[in-house]
């Protein structure tokens, strides 16, 4: 049930912008799809949406194929677009409409959702008069005041200050909460890592990682140490193979190799604990999305330099 | 999809009516419209002064006898053999020229030639007995400087002589001068009555009928294509394409602009209708009668106004849609633009033709052949008063409806095709080419 995409394949003149994508979200909450730029995320999107018709492959919605208004979909595009000259109200009021809302429904609903994000002063305004984090909110109801079931966000948070930032974060757990299915796209790493419990990394449309985000946090183990002590405990990290990555603050990151790193970290802890050194901190973490984002991408980058075949 | 097309149809009224420029066209055209009824019983007055007019008298302005025939000007006269005239110096100075010179010969004349070549306010006047003794009518040359002040001095000349010529036949044929001269002088009066419809206030009408259309469809023609284009490039395409089909936006768009048009056309028809009613008289209308147009012509002018709007409104939606950027519209606009003023002027001015006396009405009736002239010709012939053969009616008719049905196919396509393409402006060929190979996704079905 929920949504797949199977085989999904989008070829433009003799560049595959989405090669054979498999993805499935059998259940409702947030899905990331991460990638560079031209990875083929923005042509997932439209042939999930069904504004671009795949080369090959398939969408499908609890099993069956999208028809006009099933799932109902709501969509933030990347490319923020709104009548500038337009009313606020009067346009969410026409993109309801044309949502297949009623007349009265899509006033009501436009009411209700200048209100829940704090709009509702600006209604009657042009909306190019509106601040850009305002805008963005107008955008965000056209995606949403239909009420769907399924929520493509490309770039959601991109541009808001801190303020709008926690508003809209809200906003999509209590959307998660709401049985809502969503999709996230994003270039922040953290963001995704945020919200998101599956991913799909795509490079040069093609997956390069897909999966539960924990398990795949978990399947490279600890391959970092966080270390709050004095310099002279510091020096010590590399008798365990412990490299130093970054110093931020008190905290200092070193890198852990591969090989035997819980019981490296293991032994630098006990060393300093016999020396009398009390750490105020010593975390050991698995590697962020954004590393293991720049690992994979490097990779595959490394691997497409080097191949004969690479045009 | 039709509540989708309506809902876009309603948003473009509702955004074209907020326009100011649309505004400020549509005062403009009311202005002018109301001026048309005021000015027009003056415009009348000056056709009836001129239709009751004597057609024998010259009339000219005094400003040209000043030049031509005022102080300093002169008339060099070249007499040749027998003398055809009593006292031509005479008759010539008469006229009003300051000064009468005789020519010796032929090469004096010639000199006198080039004198007058320079400008100087001067004519050569050569008059010669007739070659042929069974036409014994004198050869008159007249030499000007150039042909727009010749004409009217020829015209001056020549009424001075052809009187005085048959007044001197007639004198020597035994009639008493004075009496002679009466009678070349003298004109049979006639004076003119139509019963018919005349073409002045008809022509006016569908001239003034045809400028509004014209503007009309070249105005929500362009209207639409900016729209389109404004879309793209700021990007609320994106959300619109997953919100409503582009099929249903293309025509909810094209709809709405035609109702604000046809609402536009019929404010300023109603304009001049009253602005005419209450400026021009009812003996004026009589006389000049104006163009009473009947349901039926009422109907033909309608349909053909929509389906003049719809052709060319849904070739310029496909101008837009291959731009992503406003600097690049004018240009891709440009086809759409230049296809609308031939069509006006190719359709129109054959029309306006066949209102005239005499003429053969067979290239209008071929322009109401072709759909992108036909709506312009019909139009243009209603207004006239020019007869229509019912058949060829219908077939414009469906030829037009036909060309609209395959523009909108073609228009769609292009715009489906292209309404998602950012970059650099697609050429038509190159958009078409998009459509067939990206075939119909699920919400362009």
């Amino acid at each position: 049930m929920g949504i797949a995409l199977k085989q999904l394949t989008k070829v433009f003149g003799e560049k595959k912008a989405v090669d054979k994508l498999d993805l499935e979200m059998p259940e409702p909450g947030i899905y990331g799809l991460i990638g560079t730029n031209g990875a083929g995320k923005t042509t997932t999107i439209r042939m999930m949406l069904g504004v671009l018709r795949p080369d090959g492959g398939e969408v499908l919605w609890n099993g069956a194929a999208f028809a006009p208004n099933a799932p109902r979909y709501g969509y933030l595009p990347e490319e923020r677009g709104i009548y500038a000259k337009s009313k606020v109200a009067v346009q969410l009021r026409y993109f309801a409409e044309l949502k297949g809302l009623s007349k009265s429904e899509a006033a009501d609903a436009t009411k209700w959702w200048l209100e829940r994000l704090r709009i509702t002063e600006y209604a009657d305004m042009q909306a190019e008069k509106l601040s850009k984090g305002n805008q963005q909110k107008v955008q965000m109801i056209t995606c949403l005041l239909h009420d769907p079931e399924l929520i493509v966000m490309d770039e959601p948070f991109s541009g808001l200050d801190p303020v709008n930032t926690e508003q809209f974060r809200e906003l999509l757990l209590e959307l998660e909460s709401k049985g809502k299915y969503i999709f996230l796209s994003s270039h922040q790493m953290s963001t995704v890592e945020e919200y998101c419990k599956n991913i799909t990394l795509l490079h040069r449309g093609e997956t390069l990682l897909q999966g539960n985000l924990k398990e795949i946090k978990h399947g490279y183990g600890h391959t970092r140490l966080i270390v709050d002590a004095p310099p002279d405990a510091l020096a010590l990290a590399s008798d365990y193979g412990l490299t130093l990555l970054d110093r931020r603050g008190d905290d200092t990151t070193f890198s852990i190799p591969a090989d035997n790193a819980d019981a490296r970290c293991e032994k630098y802890l006990r060393t300093l604990l016999e020396k009398g050194i009390l750490p105020l901190k010593f975390t050991l973490s698995e590697p962020s999305l954004h590393e293991i984002f720049i690992e994979k991408v490097g990779a595959e980058e490394a691997a497409t330099a080097e191949s004969p075949l690479r045009g | 999809m039709f509540k989708q097309i309506k809902t876009v149809a309603s948003f473009t009224i509702a955004e074209t009516l907020h326009r100011k420029s649309f505004w400020v066209t549509t005062v403009l055209f009311v202005v002018l419209m109301a001026a048309l009824g005021f000015f027009m019983p003056m415009l009348l007055q000056s056709n009836a002064d001129d239709a009751g007019a004597n057609p024998t008298e010259v009339q000219i302005e005094e400003s040209v006898l000043q030049n031509s025939f005022g102080e300093g000007s002169v008339c060099y006269l070249l007499e040749e053999g027998e003398k055809q005239f009593t006292d031509l110096s005479a008759l010539l100075q008469g006229l009003g020229y300051a000064r009468v010179e005789p020519v010796a010969d032929e090469a004096a004349f010639e000199a006198a030639k080039a004198y007058t070549a320079q400008g100087n306010n001067t004519v050569c006047l050569r008059v010669a007995p007739a070659p042929d003794a069974s036409n014994p009518v004198p050869v008159v040359t007249l030499v000007t400087k150039d042909y727009i002040n010749g004409a009217i001095v020829q015209a001056i000349v020549q009424s001075a002589l052809d009187t005085q010529y048959k007044s001197e036949t007639l004198t020597k044929l035994g009639l008493n001068p004075e009496e002679a001269l009466k009678l070349v002088s003298f004109n049979v009066p006639i004076l003119m009555e139509t019963t018919g419809s005349d073409p002045v206030g008809s022509m006016i009408f569908g001239i003034a009928l045809m400028a509004i259309m014209f503007f009309s469809i070249l105005f929500f023609g362009s209207a639409v294509a900016t729209s389109v284009a404004q879309e793209k490039s700021s990007r609320v395409m994106e959300t619109l394409v997953v919100s409503a089909r582009p099929k249903a936006i293309l025509l909810g768009k094209c709809l709405g602009s035609g109702i604000v048009g046809l609402c536009q056309m019929v404010a300023l028809l109603s304009t001049a209708a009253l602005s005419l009613r209450i400026f021009v008289s009812d003996a004026q209308r009589d006389l000049f009668h104006m163009p009473e147009l009947g349901l039926k012509s009422i109907l033909l002018l309608l349909v053909f106004f929509l389906g003049g709007y719809s052709l060319f409104v849904m070739i310029n939606s496909a101008c837009g849609a291959l731009v992503s950027k406003m600097e690049d519209l004018q240009q891709a606009s440009m086809p759409a633009q230049l296809i609308a003023m031939a069509s006006f002027y190719g359709g129109y001015i054959p029309t306006a033709f066949s209102a005239v006396p005499g003429s053969t009405a067979s290239t209008s009736t071929v322009t109401m052949l072709i759909p992108f002239t036909a709506p312009y010709a019909v139009c243009g012939r209603i207004l006239n008063g020019t007869e229509m053969d019912t058949k060829v009616i219908a077939l414009s008719l469906l030829l037009l409806i036909a060309t609209i049905a395959v523009c909108a196919w073609f228009s769609v396509k292009v715009y489906t095709a292209s309404v998602l393409h950012y970059g650099t402006r697609l050429k038509l060929s190159d958009a078409w080419k998009l459509s067939k190979a990206e075939k119909t996704a699920r919400v362009f079905d």
